[in-house]
């Protein structure tokens, strides 16, 4: 099957449309046919117009409802100065007049109102290296939704995104402790830049990164005919295990090389646990 | 010294440059900008180190200090996400000894700390237009403790030098309609209004604008005082806080009027009016 027509024929992504909130001077430089999925002219969503506001609003209450996988809420500021403005939000919505009464109760809208309720939503920005992209906002309400099962829509709306925006370079950074680690790592193993990162609110954050291949993206969606070698771990890494972040870090710092090469598996006594493989002997093109 | 530099000889001998940034990000920045080597004369930190944490901590609590009373605090995550990945922190610093202690203690400088404080920090995010930048943010110690942190006009020497560090050609903004910053940037050039009244933003009487970036109007806003060279004669002047005429113009701009704001505000009593240009 080829690419295209996977995308098309996703069960998660039918009767969903895709939206793109972008300025119309970024929007220039972006694919608006990822995979051959069209984004209508009236979800091509111009922030600096003021008939954007109800879909921005709306926006809001999504990242609100589900506090992103992060458990970061943004203010309405924040989301016009990083994700607006410099960036892109792409993701997935029902028509109001089409939403089931959970879907519009839950967003408080009108059955009559001619609005597009998001389902999901990415926001990315570049980066000074060229075509590289941060992720920074990545949530789906398909999983609190009863109507119908919306099984990966995070994913496509990350992969998706990333074509959109027609990155090469991804960069992202998660908490050891997020279940968003499961999304992430399906675009492949995430190659490491910090283990501990008192930079970021939480200083048990990971920076991780992979490359934007078709490969990864389609790997990721859940293409039958992609998928990764995944080296196998090394070591085992728990949310709370400060002590180990730090060393992994010192080693990070030292100029070695390690990679998240697989999800995180459970662990008796913690959320979960975080596989590391060394990135030294292993010869592996993906990263 | 660079004639350029004349009227900051205090700043430049006091404080010293330091930029934040990255690994990935750092072969592409400019480290001598306007001819100050940010290797020679400066700080080059990467943030991503466990090493420079404490500086970290320090710019953090500048952001605090200056956009805390506003409820505009960037969250570290923010800060980081959108700020030391994509790009970097610019600013100048100063020895901790030569702050006062009260100044010491706003900024939450740890007791035996007397190392370098930063005394501004400015953050510009990249945009997908080629060299093209959207400002976050610009502040500086003296907002909060004038006249006892850092020496005058550093905020200007920090956007003059950081737009040169990053490389710009362009950059966009939204600023409050009465902060006195648009001032500041319409030193650097005009500057065309994108939105005149921002629904998106938790501020909506901020104005959304574009700055054309050339070497030469940002020299010459190192040395002359008031709007750019650049700027053409107003037509109009806007009162910043009459919310119809800024709603006006928004609907103007949406159906391709172009609008510059081409001069200082000015206030007057309680009316703050700002010089626009107005063209078809």
């Amino acid at each position: 099957m080829s690419p295209d027509e996977y995308i098309q024929q996703h069960l998660t992504l039918q009767g969903l449309e895709p939206f793109l909130v972008a300025t119309s001077y970024n929007r220039v430089n972006f694919n608006l046919n990822p995979y051959g999925l069209s984004i209508k002219q009236e979800y091509l969503i111009d922030p600096t117009h003021s008939a954007s506001e109800r879909f921005c609003d709306l926006l809001l209450a999504l990242d609100s409802t589900t506090f992103g996988p992060e458990g970061m809420p943004m203010d309405k500021w924040v989301f016009y100065d990083i994700c607006y403005m410099p960036g892109a939000v792409f993701g997935f919505g029902i028509q109001a007049q089409q939403a089931p009464q959970e879907l519009l109760d839950l967003f408080k809208v009108d059955a009559q109102e001619n609005v597009l309720i998001p389902l999901s939503m990415y926001g990315a920005i570049p980066m000074t290296q060229r075509d590289a992209w941060m992720g920074h906002n990545l949530c789906s309400i398909g999983s609190k939704l009863k109507f119908r099962n919306f099984k990966g829509l995070g994913t496509l709306s990350k992969a998706l995104g990333l074509k959109v925006v027609q990155a090469k370079e991804f960069y992202g950074a998660t908490q050891w402790s997020s279940v968003a680690l499961n999304v992430h790592i399906k675009f492949g193993p995430l190659k490491l830049y910090t283990s501990y990162t008192p930079a970021h609110s939480e200083s048990h954050t990971l920076t991780y990164g992979f490359s934007c291949t078709d490969h990864a993206l389609l790997a990721a969606m859940g293409h039958p005919d992609y998928d990764f070698e995944r080296p196998a771990p090394e070591q085992w890494i728990t949310p709370n295990d400060q002590e180990a972040m730090i060393t992994l870090q010192d080693q990070i710092e030292a100029g070695e090389h390690f990679c998240i090469p697989s999800a995180p598996q459970s662990h008796p006594d913690h959320k979960h646990q975080v596989p590391i493989a060394s990135l030294a002997s292993k010869l592996f093109t993906h990263l | 010294m660079n004639p350029l530099f004349t009227h900051f000889r205090r700043a430049l001998d006091e404080c010293m440059p330091y930029l934040l940034t990255t690994q990935q990000n750092y072969p592409q920045l400019e480290l001598a900008p306007l001819g100050i080597s940010l290797k020679k004369r400066g700080l080059i930190l990467d943030p991503q180190l466990r090493e420079n944490e404490e500086f970290l901590h320090l710019v953090q609590n500048l952001d605090r200090l200056t956009f805390g009373p506003l409820e505009m605090t960037m969250p570290k995550w923010v800060s980081y996400d959108a700020g030391i990945m994509p790009s970097g922190i610019f600013g100048f610093c100063g020895r901790a000894s030569s702050l006062d202690q009260w100044v010491r203690r706003a900024l939450k400088v740890p007791e035996d700390y007397e190392g370098l404080v930063p005394l501004t920090q400015f953050i510009a995010i990249p945009t997908p237009e080629r060299n093209a930048w959207y400002l976050h943010t610009i502040s500086s110690l003296n907002q909060v403790c004038m006249g006892a942190a850092a020496p005058a006009n550093l905020t200007l020497l920090t956007i003059c030098l950081g737009v040169r560090v990053f490389r710009m050609q362009r950059l966009y903004g939204a600023t409050q309609w009465r902060s006195s910053r648009l001032g500041m940037y319409v030193g650097l050039g005009p500057l065309e209004i994108i939105t005149a009244y921002t629904h998106n933003h938790s501020v909506k009487k901020s104005v959304t604008w574009r700055l054309d970036i050339q070497r030469a109007l940002v020299e010459a806003a190192l040395i002359n005082d008031g709007a750019s060279v650049a700027a053409q004669p107003a037509t109009h002047m806007i009162d910043v806080d009459d919310i119809e005429a800024l709603k006006r113009i928004q609907t103007e701009i949406e159906s391709g009027v172009k609008y510059h704001i081409v001069g200082q505000p000015s206030t007057r009593g309680s009316i703050v009016q700002v010089p626009v240009r107005r063209s078809e």
